[in-house]
């Protein structure tokens, strides 16, 4: 479904990720792993085109993504959760979730604002609270059903377990797994490998902006290198 | 200061602020969403203000129809720069955007100059006739058609920041930007709709106070210098704050130049300098602005 194909990207006069390659089928989770600086972040931000490609492809479905805007992006059924939630502060939880499906007209709104009331039954609750006053673990629930708002066909998640208590990252993950049988595809990039592993179908792993190691779960999970460096392993 | 001056002074004073809180407004509402100060707000209304002159005295065009075709053409000057000035020069240096809307007064200014001579005019007030008493207050058509402007402005413009898609986007872009691009939103769409909003209150408010002054090029300087003022006092960060702002700009000024004439001008520069002392954050400011 998502191809991405040799591409090249980054800022300013540095390319962050050089001739990368990953695709992910439809109903997938696949995770993308890799230390800080390895080019996770970009990856994501070359999909939705808030950078642009410099060279290589980015196609979904029969749809190439190249010199797209995020809004246009966005049209094409891709929805990106970023990194530390960016919820708007002084919004409220239901102008937070409205915003994110900004494109569809008001009725399409008004039924996915109530799914995801269903869903989330905490944002119900919060609904007219200003997403500032929410904790980190409702900001991350928030962000999840902004991602979901547009009804995508994928979800690209940065890291979506950062900052929270370790009870909170099971409800994240356990979220996660309730995505994945909704039919949502998921492209997954974590700090937590561990947790990632066990959710994902599939795995890359990206060291200085290239693809190092690439495999279904279990075999990555099974590797002795990934076990050293992203598992705890002894060394 | 007998009761009945002081309620006449401060009434007035209401009305020139009703004035500088439009042209606040429209400054407040452009930096919050694309994060630039608009140094010629003021200017793009005294270019707006000349157009409308001549479609009046050359074009005899009806005076109501010259109000809302100031509007439209404020809204079209907006857009167009935004489109075509701002928007190549947003991705590169955040400094030149505010230099270009200093460049752009100058440009304003010359232009009018160069199309229609420096030489001072008299633009007719919108309404005329004999001023209304009400109560001890007396009070000139003209000025009581410029509350209910400013009144009528601020409603619409609340209604478009808390009850439009779009306007919730502008006030989402102004706290997280980046956040907006994320999710979907085109903002550059919203910015262009931002600025033409903004110019176009910039345009009613000089047609409104241009018959208090003569139309020339410099005669929204000072009316921008203290919508300034007003901003500061009211913390930046707010619609509300500005309009609240100017509005006690003008009573302040209005009763500040009956005492001492001399300092009516440079008075609200002393407030300029004693808010940012004082309580940097204005009235209605919250907190550190998160953008900067």
């Amino acid at each position: 479904m998502l191809r991405v194909e040799q591409v090249v990207s980054g800022y300013g006069a540095i390319d962050v990720l050089n001739h990368v390659t990953i695709s992910l089928d439809k109903g997938e989770i696949v995770a993308v792993l890799g230390a800080n600086g390895a080019g996770k972040t970009t990856l994501l931000r070359t999909i939705t085109g808030l950078i642009r490609v410099r060279k290589g492809s980015v196609t979904f479905g029969d749809k190439v993504l190249n010199g797209l805007s995020p809004a246009e992006v966005v049209k094409c059924g891709i929805s990106h959760v970023p990194e530390g939630r960016h919820i708007f502060p002084d919004l409220t939880v239901e102008e937070n979730l409205l915003l994110a499906a900004y494109i569809m007209p008001r009725s399409q709104q008004k039924s996915r604002l109530d799914a995801m009331y269903t869903m989330f039954s905490i944002l119900a609750d919060r609904r007219k609270q200003a997403g500032g006053t929410l904790s980190g673990g409702e900001q991350q629930m928030l962000a999840l059903a902004r991602g979901l708002m547009p009804n995508p066909r994928l979800m690209l998640l940065d890291e979506p377990s950062l900052g929270l208590a370790p009870k909170v990252i099971g409800t994240v993950f356990d979220t996660l797994a309730r995505l994945r049988e909704s039919g949502v595809s998921i492209l997954l990039v974590e700090q937590n490998a561990k947790r990632s592993l066990e959710l994902a179908d599939r795995a890359y792993i990206l060291v200085t902006g290239q693809v190092a190691l690439e495999g279904t779960a279990q075999e990555l999970s099974g590797n002795e290198m990934v076990k050293q460096l992203y598992l705890g392993g002894t060394r | 200061m007998s009761m009945d001056i002081f309620l006449n002074l401060t009434v007035r004073g209401l009305t020139t602020g009703a004035v500088y809180a439009l042209v606040g407004m429209g400054i407040v509402l452009i930096l919050q969403t694309t994060n630039v100060m608009n140094f010629a707000q003021g200017d793009t209304g005294m270019f707006i203000t000349y157009l409308a002159f001549f479609m009046i005295t050359t074009a005899k065009v009806p005076y109501s129809l010259v109000l809302i075709l100031a509007i439209a053409a404020g809204a079209v000057v907006g857009l167009l720069v935004e489109r075509f000035m701002m928007r190549s020069v947003r991705s590169r240096s955040h400094l030149s955007l505010i230099m270009l809307t200093l460049g752009l007064s100058l440009l304003f200014q010359g232009l009018a100059a160069f199309l229609f001579n420096t030489e001072p005019r008299l633009f007719p007030p919108l309404v005329s006739g004999d001023p209304i008493k009400i109560g001890p207050v007396i009070l000139g058509r003209q000025d009581i058609v410029v509350l209910l402007a400013a009144i009528v402005t601020f409603g619409i413009l609340y209604l478009f920041l808390y009850r439009t898609k779009q306007g919730t986007a502008a006030r989402s872009i102004s706290q997280d930007e980046y956040a907006a691009r994320v999710l979907g939103i085109p903002t550059p769409s919203i910015y262009m709709l931002v600025w033409a909003i903004g110019s176009a209150m910039a345009g009613l408010a000089a047609l409104l106070i241009v018959p208090r002054f003569s139309l020339e090029p410099s005669f929204m300087g000072l009316v921008q210098v203290k919508a300034f003022t007003a901003i500061v006092l009211g913390g930046m960060g707010s619609v509300f704050g500005a309009a609240v702002g100017g509005l006690i700009i003008g009573v302040v000024e209005n009763l500040v130049a009956y005492q001492f004439p001399a300092i009516k001008d440079s008075f609200m520069l002393i407030v300029i300098v004693i808010v940012l002392l004082v309580m940097p954050q204005g009235l209605f400011g919250k907190r550190q602005q998160r953008r900067f």
